[in-house]
């Protein structure tokens, strides 16, 4: 029991930390971002009607999932908040060798997360904004993007280790030992 | 506190559920189903550069290009998916390397998921944390180092050449862009 403890023990606090940032994203994202967005929310109603008189079915979609783009991005903060909050959880129990399941969940979450900001932000304008960053066009945007790109590379990092660590035989005794 | 508990042992039966072993094939089989549905329903028509689903348009201006006017890092890469699934790779690796290779990885796993869950053996074909590594970093190569010698003239798209314009705009009825 105490080897398995003591492999937990680092991609716990990984895992934990990962779990943190995301909390941090969310809250950093939904705080930046989330004013304007839900200042644009009036706008939503017009913007679906402008989408339906366009009358071909993929300007309808292209033209409704950019209508709804700023409820689609607060919703995906909500939620990557809630995976962070697993993931805090899961890091916790890691180090306990308790809820294996839950320490799956929150290996899933924590690279997930970020994941899902970025394809909610496909939805606006944003996608071709990071790009720009990327090839040094618009280095306004630096900010924005090492914020998505920090808590994917933590989380990505924390997964691998908790998945590692989870296939080691000591701490697969471990948690059936507790289960 | 017995509401917390019974989240977690909520969350610990979804998180057990996910480590059964065929819902990773399973994961890998929709995933390459879905690259091969989505490259099909989108189809391309002799002489032009606009895609079309259904009998309508598909895809629009690049927002790099209409903002900076130069073409993303993903610019190309819907068409390198279509022409993909119609067999025409060296066309679909001209429009957008990284995106011919993503096709090929996620109908490859599709294949693997298959195989896996027809054969009840979860192991087979797995790859090793250093191949996954290479291969990571071999496609994120492609897709950063394409574009960087796109922006250097290298392998333009179709609609970049500036005899090519006049075409898209009279085909596609719009202004020349670079679709995704």
């Amino acid at each position: 029991m105490d080897e398995a403890l003591e492999a937990t023990n680092v991609p716990g606090i990984v895992l934990l930390v990962a779990g943190a940032l995301n909390v941090l994203f969310a809250m950093g994202m939904f705080i930046w971002s989330g004013f304007s967005l839900l200042l644009s929310i009036g706008g939503i109603g017009t913007g679906v009607l402008m989408a339906l008189d366009t009358g071909e079915p993929t300007l309808i979609i292209s033209g409704v999932i950019g209508a709804l783009s700023p409820i689609i991005q607060l919703i995906a903060y909500v939620i990557v908040g809630i995976m962070g909050c697993i993931s805090i959880l899961g890091g916790l129990r890691l180090r306990s060798c308790r809820s294996r399941g839950v320490v799956v969940l929150g290996g899933v979450s924590a690279p997930l997360g970020p994941v899902l900001v970025l394809l909610a932000s496909f939805t606006s304008f944003c996608n071709c904004n990071c790009f720009g960053t990327l090839m040094g066009v618009c280095p306004s945007f630096i900010l924005g993007n090492v914020v998505t790109l920090l808590p994917l590379l933590v989380g990505t990092i924390a997964a691998i280790l908790t998945f590692m660590t989870l296939s080691k035989p000591e701490v697969a005794a471990a948690f059936a030992e507790n289960a | 506190m017995d509401a917390l508990d019974r989240v977690e042992q909520r969350l610990n039966r979804i998180g057990l559920l996910l480590v059964e072993w065929w819902v990773w094939p399973s994961l890998l089989l929709a995933l390459g189903l879905l690259a091969l549905v989505a490259s099909w329903a989108v189809y391309p028509l002799p002489g032009m550069e606009q895609l079309w689903i259904w009998g309508s348009p598909f895809g629009e201006t690049c927002s790099s290009q209409l903002v900076y006017g130069v073409p993303c890092h993903n610019c190309g890469m819907t068409r390198s998916w279509v022409y993909m699934a119609r067999g025409r790779w060296l066309v679909a690796f001209a429009y957008n390397p990284a995106g011919a290779a993503l096709w090929f990885a996620l109908v490859w796993g599709g294949v693997v998921g298959a195989l896996r869950l027809i054969r009840g053996a979860p192991e087979l074909l797995r790859l090793t944390w250093p191949v996954w590594t290479a291969l990571f970093f071999s496609w994120w190569g492609l897709w950063a180092g394409h574009q960087q010698a796109r922006l250097r003239g290298f392998n333009p798209l179709p609609e970049d050449h500036s005899e090519t314009h006049e075409t898209d705009d009279a085909t596609a009825g719009g202004p020349p862009s670079s679709r995704h």
